[in-house]
């Protein structure tokens, strides 16, 4: 777990230090980030619900997927 | 209508001679400012951007061991500008055959490995391995509200239902994002408590009424009604990198607690009794009640060239049952030809397997025990063991207006526990 934290808080710090040197996207310049296939999901809801399920009843690890959704008798 | 008024006035503005203009700017300024705020405090014209989506999932492994046929229902709906409903429902059924040890000693066929009770009787009782039908629905719904306050920072408000006939999952989820540097970067945090209960039924035959080794030394499977609670906690950083890419970086952490095993899955146990004879038994398998995980996954998203976008993620995973996996993920959205997209992926996942896990189907469990120990953890599930898996996807999506979108998408999922499945699914969404 600490090692996770560290490592979490280490890229916090690279992250703020570096901010200025980010691309300051500005609002008007962000339209591609609208499309569904930009998204972190990916361009649709159900086949990533179906592709977690899979995953969620077929191995031994989960999470990291958000928070959302519901629970599955698939132990 | 008020933005024409607007330029209409700039022209008049424009079109002033200067000393009129030094005159009449207050009152210029004045009547802009009027038009401004009638234009401002008219109610916005509502844009209402819902969606329906639908999906229908085929699922089926090889040897006919699972298939899955489900149908999903998801409905966006908007309202006013700050606030967004997510409804999604979920029907799927299951079929299939499971093998499950069951006994043979009263004549049945023995056509696997044999599992002997030797223990003072002179007629040992024999079990085999063997597939046992089964089948099940589940019926899922979840409703998320998304708020975004004036400042666009989010909160997430989510409940969820799951019922099958075995088990029931009721929940829910909070979850705020807040932006910074102006919204170039933004940080969230969410939370989910999730409540199981679990009523084992379907291999009631086998298990209730025809005990496989009715003796003491079974554990006998009277865990009619069992529950265990789910929480989750998961906090993530996504920082815009240029216009075309970003990246998101987040670190989960849940705590299962109660009834954490699989009902229906049984392991054999050997013991080392007086003398040098070994003794082998089945029993339910037996899991600890506490399963604490935590990880962090890394996820990279950048537009190649024009309508190439590709997806680049990485998950860290481990648990307290000594589990520890890597996942990584891969995916590229090609639009091809004007309105084709192809959708190739690629996932990779490898786990270690969990510290009470025997390979019990191959009758290989080392763990010895002495008379006493039978509630020692062990377990035969495949999903605790040691392997890797691979996915290899390629889904096609075609957009045949702004609003209506059709997609069919396959993948072959395989484990290197032999487990090999081909993955189904198509579906359209509509914009309206």
């Amino acid at each position: 777990m600490k090692q996770i934290i560290n490592f979490f808080l280490s890229l916090l710090l690279v992250l703020s230090l570096h901010s200025c040197s980010f691309t300051n996207v500005k609002p008007w310049e962000r339209g591609l980030f609208a499309k569904p296939t930009m998204s972190l999901g990916g361009h649709s809801k159900a086949i990533k619900r179906y592709n977690e399920h899979i995953y969620f009843s077929k191995e031994g690890s989960k999470g990291g997927s958000g928070v959302s959704g519901g629970g599955c008798g698939c132990n | 209508m008020q933005l024409k008024k607007v330029k209409t006035y700039n022209k008049a503005f424009f079109n002033l001679k200067k000393p009129f203009l030094l005159q009449s700017r207050k009152k210029l300024k004045l009547a802009l400012a009027a038009s401004a705020f009638l234009f401002l405090s008219k109610p916005a014209p509502t844009v209402h951007a819902d969606e329906v989506a639908m999906q229908y999932l085929s699922y089926d492994e090889s040897n006919n061991r699972v298939y899955v046929d489900a149908y999903s229902f998801d409905l966006k709906h908007e309202i006013g500008t700050d606030d967004v409903l997510d409804f999604n429902y979920t029907h799927d059924a299951v079929s299939g055959a499971t093998p499950t040890w069951s006994d043979t000693s009263s004549g049945g066929s023995q056509k696997s490995v044999g599992v002997v009770k030797e223990t003072g009787n002179a007629t040992p009782i024999v079990a085999t391995y063997d597939i046992t039908p089964f089948g099940d629905t589940r019926d899922s719904a979840d409703v998320l509200w998304t708020h975004r306050f004036a400042n666009r920072d989010e909160l997430a408000l989510g409940v969820n239902l799951s019922s099958e006939t075995d088990f029931l999952s009721y929940g829910g989820s909070a979850n705020y994002l807040k932006n910074f540097n102006q919204a170039n970067t933004n940080v969230s945090i969410g939370a989910s408590y999730i409540k199981n209960e679990v009523t084992p039924n379907f291999l009631a035959n086998t298990v209730d009424t025809a005990p496989i080794v009715p003796n003491l030394f079974m554990d006998t499977p009277t865990k009619s009604f069992e529950t265990f609670n789910v929480f989750n906690v998961q906090g993530g950083v996504t920082q815009l990198l240029t216009k075309n890419s970003f990246v998101n970086v987040s670190v989960f952490y849940s705590r299962e607690s109660g009834y954490l095993q699989n009902p229906y899955l049984r392991v054999v146990r050997e013991y080392n009794v007086a003398g040098n004879r070994t003794d082998k038994y089945i029993f339910e398998e037996n899991r600890p009640r506490e399963r604490n995980a935590y990880g962090f996954t890394a996820n990279y998203v950048q537009e190649l060239i024009s309508q190439y976008d590709a997806h680049l993620g990485y998950r860290f995973y481990r648990d307290n049952w000594k589990i520890q996996s890597h996942t990584i993920d891969v995916k590229l959205y090609a639009e091809v030809i004007d309105n084709f997209t192809l959708i190739p992926s690629f996932r990779y996942y490898s786990q270690t397997k969990a510290y009470f896990y025997g390979n019990l189907f191959h009758e290989k469990f080392a763990t010895r025990y002495s008379t006493g120990q039978e509630q020692e953890f062990a377990s035969s599930d495949f999903r605790v063991g040691a392997y890797d898996a691979r996915e290899y996807g390629l889904g096609l999506e075609y957009k045949f207006n702004n609003s209506l979108k059709v997609n069919v998408n396959s993948s072959i999922y395989q484990q290197t526990t032999g487990l090999r499945a081909f993955v189904l699914t198509t579906g359209f969404n509509y914009i309206f």
